[in-house]
């Protein structure tokens, strides 16, 4: 259903770009193929990994490590996971949905991704070069406390 | 040349693939379950991840900004 509505969404704004401009509509069309090439790489090997990683942890090994009834404990787990791990945005939601249907708690999935997106422990150095040592320390300490309070308001939000 | 550029530029997805491909022969107990998961994925990401691109692209031509 939301798929449908993203071909939709596609037509309609395609066409609408069609009549306004055909140069520039051809040209999205081009960025946007070429675009989605460009992630094919990675993409394809993060999948093939996930596949993997779903096959080896079944169900009751990834409920016992993040699901619901792990608490504070599976936040921390999870926390840890995503500060470590760096895993771009679009495969980390499909895979915490996986996640989510094998298992895992919500609190402790949406710590994972939010501390994913947030903290960054491999890419630390780089920060460091671009924001001087104390900011970026200061920001991924701050990001990683906030990836906990805003995975308590997503289970409140997700619990309504 | 250009075949080479494709095949350098996939080498870590040729490597994945192998490694799923021998993941397979080591437990074919598990075999299935990652075969199927990965139809799945696959099968979810090519159907949402297009128009998503094509929309991106869409933003690009028309929103202005970027330096």
């Amino acid at each position: 259903m939301d798929t449908l509505i993203l071909y939709i969404a596609v037509v309609i704004l395609f066409g609408i770009s069609l009549v306004k401009d055909r140069g520039k509509t051809k040209k999205a069309f081009l960025k946007g193929i070429k675009a989605l090439e460009g992630i094919m790489p990675q993409f394809i090997t993060v999948l093939i990994l996930i596949a993997i990683m779903l096959a080896v942890f079944n169900a009751e090994t990834i409920s016992r490590f993040l699901g619901a009834s792990t608490g504070w404990i599976g936040v921390a787990i999870a926390a840890g996971i995503g500060a470590i791990t760096l895993i771009p945005g679009f495969v980390a939601f499909p895979l915490a949905g996986e996640l989510l249907r094998n298992g895992a708690g919500v609190m402790q999935i949406a710590t994972f991704v939010s501390s994913l997106m947030m903290v960054g422990l491999i890419t630390l150095p780089m920060e460091i070069s671009y924001f001087g040592k104390r900011t970026a320390i200061a920001r991924n300490l701050f990001a990683f406390l906030f990836s906990i309070v805003a995975a308590t308001f997503v289970t409140w939000a997700v619990g309504l | 040349m250009k075949f080479l550029n494709i095949l350098n530029r996939y080498r870590a997805a040729i490597v994945a693939l192998l490694g799923l491909i021998a993941f397979m022969f080591a437990f074919p107990d598990l075999a299935p379950k990652a075969g199927t998961s990965l139809a799945d994925q696959v099968k979810t990401m090519l159907l949402v991840i297009p128009p998503i691109f094509l929309l991106l692209g869409l933003l690009d031509v028309w929103v202005p900004g970027k330096p």
